[in-house]
């Protein structure tokens, strides 16, 4: 899927692009203030939260804590490589998807991977930095098969990303409407604050079978907990595989449908 | 907007089943707190005074400012038209949550329903000066979307209480955004509909609402003169 050619045309523009967002320091700082507060202000919450109440469902502050610091992780990460999506519904509607898929690259390169968003970098770092504090705070211990079993996951949790952002993109060749979409997978990622186990099991079941933001975020967070077990692992694997292949599918799907109406 | 309830909805209520409520709060009054906040947030949170900034940036304001009225009661207009239309929406949209949730709520006396109300309008009327401040600095900055976003969506989220009752925070942080405009845009307003206790404080509530109106107003006023000034329109 990736070949070397890709990344290195990646590599190009992302140095573009980082060196078009520090044009505008103003603009810049305030971005990354903003994240950082948002980062903040859920941290604040989380804490006040557990001062006026023991325990979310059987989950402790510390474990809530490590999965605020997850869910912000796994966020900032997808943000950084698939921002492009959100400028996608302008290129399509203008026509000028028609010059991207002239080039020889991945025809998913330009919604998905075209605008790596340098702004959730800084705050990347900290909210790295601030999951090892925390880990050191609470005393928990991270055993070597939980580190490797959250690398790997997060990594899955990327690639499930990567598919769910190109379903997106799918619906929106054919529909041209993917604000909507983008927001609704946004709010629902929201949801994966904290352990999807806490909400209804309806619910449960809209965040790691229809929207899988439960096995972007959340699993990661259990890994490192060591409170994964090998059924829900072999379980994400698999719906994993199944996204990839049905977004993969329905994107080449969606290709054949694509007019290029306004051009 | 209603998937963002839902979620808000069900982590509280997840956050309270153990101790049946939180802090001071019993399960109806926070229920009541997203649910009525709901109707808070889509009265007072949509506007489009953003497009103001936009105006700014790509110089269309310069077509604004030919025609024979006022640019900002043009805005407050749209303002108004547009939750009005909102509201339709809204009916069904709160009817449809009454409905799934069947939640027990708080319902409010008549005379907290009074406070509500007005504690509301003038919530909305606070709105559209703060965010009509946040455009105007447009004029003052290389484009739109940055300081709209921080001041305009990310601040008044987390500080007007829309994800926490802000007294569930730590009380130093409480005390200085006392002397903000958030809580005044959802948090008191939405509190006088599930907590009568703070009553006797409507008056002095009232009356900083009405003085942090003002400042809005006069400072919307000040940049837009100043701002006009600046103004270029070169993207015409």
């Amino acid at each position: 899927m990736v070949t070397k050619n890709t990344f290195t045309a990646w590599l190009v523009i992302a140095k573009n692009n980082i060196q078009s967002q520090l044009l505008t320091r103003s603009s810049s700082t305030l971005f990354i203030v903003g994240k950082l507060l948002q980062f903040v202000f859920s941290l604040i919450i989380i804490n006040s939260i557990f001062k006026n109440t023991g325990t979310i469902k059987d989950y402790a502050q510390e474990e809530a804590t490590i999965f605020v610091l997850v869910y912000f992780i796994m966020d900032s990460i997808t943000q950084f490589f698939f921002r492009a999506i959100y400028t996608f519904r302008p290129v399509l509607l203008k026509g000028d998807y028609d010059l991207d898929l002239l080039k020889p690259l991945p025809s998913y390169f330009r919604p998905l991977l075209s605008r790596p968003d340098f702004f959730d970098l800084p705050p990347l770092i900290i909210q790295i930095i601030a999951l090892f504090f925390f880990l050191n705070r609470y005393q928990i211990l991270i055993t070597p098969t939980n580190f490797f079993a959250f690398v790997l996951i997060a990594m899955n949790g990327v690639l499930l990303a990567f598919s769910v952002f190109l379903l997106i993109a799918s619906f929106s060749i054919l529909t041209t409407e993917v604000d909507n979409l983008i927001w609704t997978y946004r709010s629902l990622s929201n949801a994966a604050r904290l352990p999807v186990d806490i909400y209804p099991r309806f619910f449960q079941f809209i965040l790691t079978g229809i929207v899988p933001v439960a096995i972007i975020i959340t699993l990661p967070a259990k890994a490192l907990l060591g409170l994964l077990n090998p059924q829900v692992l072999g379980l994400s694997l698999l719906i994993t595989i199944f996204f990839v292949y049905s977004s993969v599918f329905l994107w080449r799907k969606s290709l054949k449908h694509y007019s290029s109406a306004s051009s | 907007m209603l998937v963002s309830f839902f979620i808000l909805f069900y982590f509280w209520a997840a956050v309270s089943e153990t101790n049946q409520g939180v802090g001071s709060y019993t399960r109806p009054q926070l229920y009541a707190y997203f649910i009525v906040g709901y109707v808070i947030r889509t009265l007072v949170f949509s506007t489009r005074t953003g497009d103001i900034g936009g105006a700014i940036t790509s110089g269309d304001l310069s077509k604004h400012l030919l025609r024979p009225l006022s640019v900002l009661k043009f805005f407050f207009t749209r303002d108004l038209v547009d939750k009005l239309f909102n509201i339709f929406f809204m009916i069904f949209e709160f009817a449809f949550i009454l409905f799934i949730l069947k939640p027990q709520m708080i319902l409010p006396s008549p005379k907290n329903l009074f406070y509500f109300l007005s504690l509301l309008v003038l919530a909305i009327v606070i709105f559209f000066f703060y965010s009509l401040v946040v455009s105007l600095a447009t004029f003052w900055t290389d484009q739109a979307w940055s300081h709209r976003w921080l001041f305009g969506v990310v601040l008044v989220n987390i500080f007007s209480g829309q994800a926490i009752p802000l007294d569930l925070l730590p009380t130093p942080i409480f005390n200085i955004l006392k002397f903000t405009p958030f809580p005044y845009l959802y948090y008191y307003p939405v509190k006088f509909w599930i907590d009568d206790s703070l009553n006797a404080s409507f008056l002095p509530l009232f009356i900083q609402s009405l003085l942090i109106l003002l400042v809005l107003f006069f400072l919307s006023r000040f940049f837009w003169k100043k701002g006009l000034i600046k103004y270029q329109g070169y993207g015409n």
